[in-house]
């Protein structure tokens, strides 16, 4: 007994020791990062709330069912299962120990029997994942293809050890009588069972033995989480805690620097413009990278991954993980000469540009940097709040801002809306253009001598530079001046007045003329004092709703789509012409995953007589981006295929006559694909894409007119 | 563009004087120099008429602690920058391309024959006059350059059918380019696509044949300042924005403007050819 005490407690010092040392060093390297942003340690209630759903509910794991099921009963093990770390502790000084109070009990007895099966059960099918998974069979399209593997197989080994030591201990227990159950625990009886006929020496030993296997294999499974990918079962509760809440999706934030907003009218002089090197991101972004599991649920996501280019969300992670290790002995340094004095690869190691070609050294190559459309498909897949989208364009920030180094095409739109405030460079007069050949006025604010919205006007329609000015989109914005006129909705523009809401600069990284055009567009809209906005464009309607409260513009922002439809629910616009058409709608991703506005084109669409909407695979919460978003729509797409066509051949797969979104980002996207496929011959020649506005237009008209060709 | 704050190692840019009338958003070649300037202290953009430019610089540098001023190497600005490095008895550094700082000390860098040697120098003194012409651009974008561009879109056809358009622009020593649909469909190469994005074009005369003028095309043919458009739809978006439209089938245009063009260019007159 005395040996098995003095044994286990060495073991224990060893592996604590270990860990603790790992352990400081991670914090040491946590430090190094700037302050956060003050908002991520308020709101003590809702982000308690979020530890409880998010880890103990595993809500985000369990959206994938297999995996999440396993996921769930390895995590609940590793919680229930704490108790016979008690119990083995316990039995080192006191060999018939039992948890005071409930440490006899039937219930308890079971209850970790049953999940010593659950996590072996678990254990099999994340096995059966990873063989079925391995990126040496699925190559690229594989999630864990880029993953540490061996590393994940020691993780799964190791449980599996933790697993069956135990169960020979507690049978040998149940043996030499000493176990702390009579009943309930059906799996450590089978054991017994199995060991019974070895003789009472035997388990004697096995008993022994057992407790300290058992023990030395959690110790070492402790040492190896810290020093692992795994270290996520002490990290994930508090990245989520401190994670950006309800998802870090929707609104990008303003650029911090020392966890304060940078003021560009006064900027410090040490102000730290995005993150140009890895000390640059706050302590949350190095648990971020520290939390990764690289379970590689958000590369399976991600539409540039899909498309073959260099972009992975969980690599750009486990990249920037790495590096912030490599270079933390450069960090930690505290003098010149101590710098001087580490090895050469450390020193290198902190020479290194966060963003370069791979071939010089860079951390983040630029095609992997400059290929993200900033669609939230990996935030909104991350188990663990991973804010992938923020830090991409933090360090687009950088570079922009600072480095001047980004696509070079992208320099025409900034210009055009540094000089016209459109992208196109059409400029503001060029904005009433769509109004020509309505049947009825269209109201522009100001023609009448109005200094503010008359009190008549329900919804100011911000129509949009696409909306303004594109084709397709002029036809979207006509549509929907033609369906509020038919309800009787008053409404107004404000013509030439509309600047662009600057999303596509903001995502660029190039957040001082963002806000430029942001603080000039809500001072107008709070000159004429707008209230209710109604939107078609899903990228204003995002920046309109979620990002001008933080230039002091408060509006109540609707999409059309959101509008119609309850226009439609409540009798205002009655679709009646039997339309008969095989129907498939595109989530834009700044309408759907950012704002979650998933229901009311498909409501839209489902109350037209003859519509029939069959879905694409990839929808709603999970569907991929048209190739626009995060400035894309500005920079040529030359690595691996078009995003836009891959969607595309996906939409085409439901043979519809009708392609619908709510985006003009992704109509031209959608109507570029159709247009190519149909030149190869591989679509037929009448689908044709467009927004569910002007589907719902061409059943509520009283003469339908046939469809006008292209 | 940058707001005033407080200095550190200020460096004044002076505004390229090619500046249009737009006097609220600087050039091309300002930006750069404001972005080098950047490297090596905090930029400070002045804009001064030609004439009192080397006066207004150096009343500066005589009340503020410089670290250095950076002016365009063009005409005025090689004038300029030798009046104010004379008057104020400091160094002067001409046609750098590149800026950096290595422990306090500024490092330019020059470029002589066409690139292939660099000449790194350190600066001790300050402040450090420096003409500047920013590292130039790939020359790949011949076609943003072009004087004369034809280009086709999906009204064109085919492949086959660019090679008319090619002879056009040949015979008019121009480039060939095309549109955003017209790239994809592999008529034309890729890189010779005039979109936004894309290559965005300025020449003196562009000929637009069976492009119907989407508002990205647009966008990049803006600053083209003769516009001639051929296609067969009266109503496309193309037409409204060409100095001449022709509504007709580019496949019978075509060939009579080569033919006009041949005669004009080696008219049958004896005289004319040499003998």
């Amino acid at each position: 007994m005395l040996v098995r005490l003095i044994i286990g407690l060495a073991m224990t010092a060893v592996a604590f020791g270990l860990a603790a040392r790992r352990v400081l060093t991670l914090y040491r390297i946590g430090r190094l990062g700037q302050p956060v942003e003050p908002g991520r340690t308020r709101d003590v209630v809702p982000r308690a709330k979020a530890v409880l759903i998010e880890v103990f509910g595993q809500r985000k794991l369990l959206k994938w069912t297999g995996a999440g099921a396993a996921h769930f009963a390895v995590f609940w093990g590793f919680v229930i299962l704490g108790a016979t770390i008690v119990e083995g502790y316990g039995a080192l000084f006191q060999r018939n120990f039992h948890i005071p109070l409930i440490g006899t009990d039937t219930w308890l007895g079971f209850l970790e029997d049953l999940f010593i099966v659950a996590v072996l059960c678990g254990l099999a099918a994340f096995a059966a994942i990873r063989l079925r998974q391995s990126p040496s069979r699925e190559g690229r399209s594989s999630r864990f293809s880029g993953s540490h593997l061996g590393a994940a197989w020691l993780v799964l080994f190791m449980i599996f050890n933790v697993m069956w030591t135990l169960l020979l201990y507690r049978g040998a227990q149940i043996n030499t009588g000493y176990f702390p159950y009579k009943h309930g625990a059906f799996a450590s009886e089978i054991a017994a069972k199995i060991l019974h006929p070895l003789g009472h020496t035997a388990n004697d030993v096995l008993e022994t033995v057992g407790i300290l296997g058992s023990l030395g294999v959690v110790l070492a499974f402790l040492v190896l989480v810290v020093n692992s990918k795994h270290l996520h079962i002490f990290l994930a509760p508090f990245n989520i805690a401190f994670s950006r809440r309800p998802r870090a999706l929707g609104a990008l934030l303003p650029i911090y620097s020392e966890g304060k907003e940078v003021d560009f009218e006064d900027p410090g002089e040490d102000d730290k413009i995005g993150r140009g090197a890895i000390e640059d991101f706050t302590w949350k972004g190095l648990l971020d990278f520290a939390t990764c599991t690289e379970c590689g649920r958000c590369q399976s996501q991600c539409p540039a991954w899909n498309t073959e280019k260099p972009l992975s969300p969980k690599l750009l992670i486990m990249s920037l993980r790495d590096h912030a290790l490599a270079k933390a002995p450069y960090l930690l340094a505290d003098s010149d000469e101590a710098r001087a004095a580490l090895p050469e690869a450390v020193r290198a190691e902190g020479e290194r540009p966060l963003v370069g070609p791979i071939g010089e050294g860079g951390v983040i190559d630029p095609d992997v940097l400059w290929s993200c459309v900033t669609c939230g498909a990996c935030v909104e897949q991350c188990p663990v709040d991973i804010e992938h989208v923020d830090h991409i364009v933090d360090m687009r920030r950088y570079q922009v801002m600072i480095e001047s180094e980004f696509p070079h095409e992208a320099q025409g739109m900034l210009r055009n809306l540094e000089r016209k405030g459109d992208p196109w460079g059409r400029g503001n007069k060029a904005r009433l253009e769509w109004t020509q050949g309505l049947p009825f006025e269209v109201r522009v604010f100001g023609e009448g001598g109005e200094e503010t919205l008359p009190a008549d006007v329900e919804y100011l329609f911000w129509v949009g530079c696409a909306g303004s000015l594109d084709d397709n989109a002029k036809k979207t914005s006509r549509s929907v001046a033609e369906l509020l006129h038919e309800a009787g909705v008053e409404f107004m523009i404000l013509g030439s007045g509309e600047t662009c809401t600057g999303d596509a600069a903001r995502r660029l990284g190039q957040e001082l003329l963002f806000q430029e055009l942001a603080k000039q567009n809500v001072e107008t809209l709070n000159e004429v004092g707008a209230r209710k906005i109604v939107v078609t464009c899903a990228h204003c309607f995002n920046t309109l709703s979620n990002e001008y409260p933080q230039f002091g513009g408060n509006y109540e922002v609707v999409h059309h789509t959101e509008l119609l439809a309850k226009l439609v629910a409540e009798g205002e616009l009655r679709p009646v012409n039997d339309l008969d058409v095989a129907v498939t709608y595109h989530d834009p991703c700044y309408l759907g995953r950012h704002n979650r506005v998933f229901s009311p084109p498909r409501e839209i669409l489902g109350a037209i007589p003859g519509v029939r909407l069959t879905e694409m695979p990839r929808n709603k919460e999970r569907s991929f981006c048209c190739g626009a978003g995060g400035a894309r729509m500005w920079m040529e797409e030359t690595i691996g295929t078009r995003i836009n066509e891959t969607r595309t051949d996906e939409a085409l797969g439901t043979e519809p006559d009708l392609v619908t979104a709510a985006c003009p980002y992704c109509i031209v996207m959608l109507t570029d694909g159709v247009n190519t496929r149909k030149q190869e011959g591989k679509a037929p020649e009448d689908v044709r894409v467009t927004d569910v506005s002007e589907v719902l237009l061409r059943s509520i008209r009283k003469n339908p007119e046939p469809p006008t060709p292209e | 563009m940058f707001p005033p704050m407080p200095l550190a190692d200020p460096v004044l840019v002076l505004a390229d004087q090619a500046d249009d009338d737009d006097v609220t958003t600087p050039t091309q070649a300002t930006r750069e120099l404001l972005m080098l300037a950047r490297r090596i202290g905090t930029p400070v953009l002045v804009r001064f008429p030609v004439e009192q430019a080397a006066d207004a610089l150096i009343g500066i540098a005589e009340r503020t602690h410089l670290r250095a001023i950076l002016i365009t190497a063009d005409g005025h600005g090689e004038m300029i920058s030798a009046h104010v490095s004379v008057r104020l008895e400091s160094p002067i550094i001409t046609d750098v391309t590149d800026l950096s700082i290595d422990h306090g000390c500024l490092i330019t860098v020059q470029e002589s024959a066409h690139g292939t040697d660099h000449i790194t120098s350190e600066v001790h003194s300050a402040p450090a006059v420096i003409t500047m012409c920013p590292r130039p651009r790939r020359r790949a974008l011949v076609l943003a350059e072009a004087d004369v561009v034809v280009a086709g879109g999906r009204g064109v056809g085919s492949a086959e059918g660019f090679s008319l358009l090619a002879r056009l622009a040949n015979e008019l020593g121009g480039c060939l380019g095309c549109t955003h649909t017209a790239g994809e469909l592999g008529w034309a190469p890729r890189h010779a696509c005039i979109s936004l994005p894309g290559a965005q074009i300025k020449p003196r005369l562009y000929v637009a044949g069976g492009v119907s003028g989407s508002l990205r095309h647009r966008a990049a043919v803006r600053r083209a300042r003769t516009v001639v458009a051929i296609d067969s739809d009266p109503n496309a978006p193309i037409l409204r924005e060409a100095d001449f439209g022709i509504v007709g089938d580019l496949h019978q245009v075509l060939p009579a403007v080569l033919d006009e063009l041949a005669q004009r260019i080696s008219p049958n007159s004896p005289d004319s050819v040499e003998a």
